[in-house]
């Protein structure tokens, strides 16, 4: 268990998953946010950004506490997405995604990125929670928030507006901790 | 009327999944026919939105768990209904 493990590159069966600099992060993600349908559903809102706006929202990785992963498949070099990791005392981690590439969804991405993370976050850290904020309308992350194992804990009514549209949406919250992440590769592997 | 509300959720969901509404038992957890992926599941919500004429609220879609929970939001008495 260690830092260097930590921010190694992580490999799953279709993706390589690259941690990015804080920069390199920028420079990849603030050409998404011109995105506004993609945006809604990454961040909760869909308004134009400008560069200086978009560094301070976004998660500045630093490589030790913050993560943000570059999705990478196999044999090209362009990431078709991000995911983003957040430690938090006590031992708490929160997590994102966002898989910009249209081609890319409903393809399973974000099972088996976010599985691989998770099991990357347990193996090379002390993190014994993880946790994450997900729209309600956004059906296809419930989904895969559940299937994965996360629990729903708790909802923020009202909690986020979207610029672009002017609608306001719930976000659900959703944790698991070390030992049922194990319980269910445990069941899994059976 | 169960097996009504059972039939009409199947029916739903089968369309959406592209597959007969026999494959789908009332047990089955979401997401564990091969084709119930993350995209699946948004279309079953919408179409199933549209049969109740209403938004499912934040803690309806995150309870959904098994084929019969959907049922149950048919219910007189669920959250919702008048």
């Amino acid at each position: 268990m260690g830092l260097a493990e930590l921010r190694a590159p992580i490999e799953s069966e279709r993706f390589l998953l690259v941690p990015l600099g804080r920069w390199r992060a920028f420079r990849l993600t603030y050409s998404w946010t011109k995105d506004s349908s993609f945006m809604s559903s990454y961040c909760g809102s869909g308004e134009r950004r400008s560069p200086w706006k978009w560094y301070r929202e976004m998660v500045r990785p630093n490589n030790r506490t913050k993560f943000v992963h570059a999705i990478v498949p196999h044999g090209q070099t362009r990431p078709i997405g991000v995911h983003m990791m957040v430690m938090r005392p006590p031992k708490s981690c929160s997590l994102a995604v966002g898989i910009h590439s249209r081609d890319w969804w409903g393809r399973g991405v974000v099972q088996e990125v976010r599985s691989r993370i998770i099991e990357h976050i347990f193996d090379h850290s002390d993190v014994e929670r993880l946790h994450t904020l997900v729209m309600a309308r956004n059906f296809p992350s419930v989904f895969n928030s559940r299937k994965l194992g996360f629990i729903h804990v708790g909802t923020l009514h009202r909690a986020r507006l979207d610029k672009a549209t002017g609608e306001v949406q719930d976000l659900l919250l959703f944790e698991m901790f070390r030992e049922q992440w194990m319980a269910g590769k445990g069941l899994a592997d059976a | 009327m169960r097996e009504r509300r059972h039939a009409a959720v199947a029916g739903i969901i089968a369309a959406a999944l592209g597959c007969r509404s026999q494959d789908v038992p009332d047990d089955a957890p979401v997401g564990s026919l091969p084709q119930w992926d993350s995209i699946a599941h948004m279309n079953i919500i919408m179409a199933f939105e549209e049969r109740l004429g209403r938004q499912l609220t934040a803690e309806e879609t995150a309870s959904l768990e098994t084929v019969a929970s959907f049922a149950a939001l048919l219910e007189p008495q669920a959250p919702g209904r008048a």
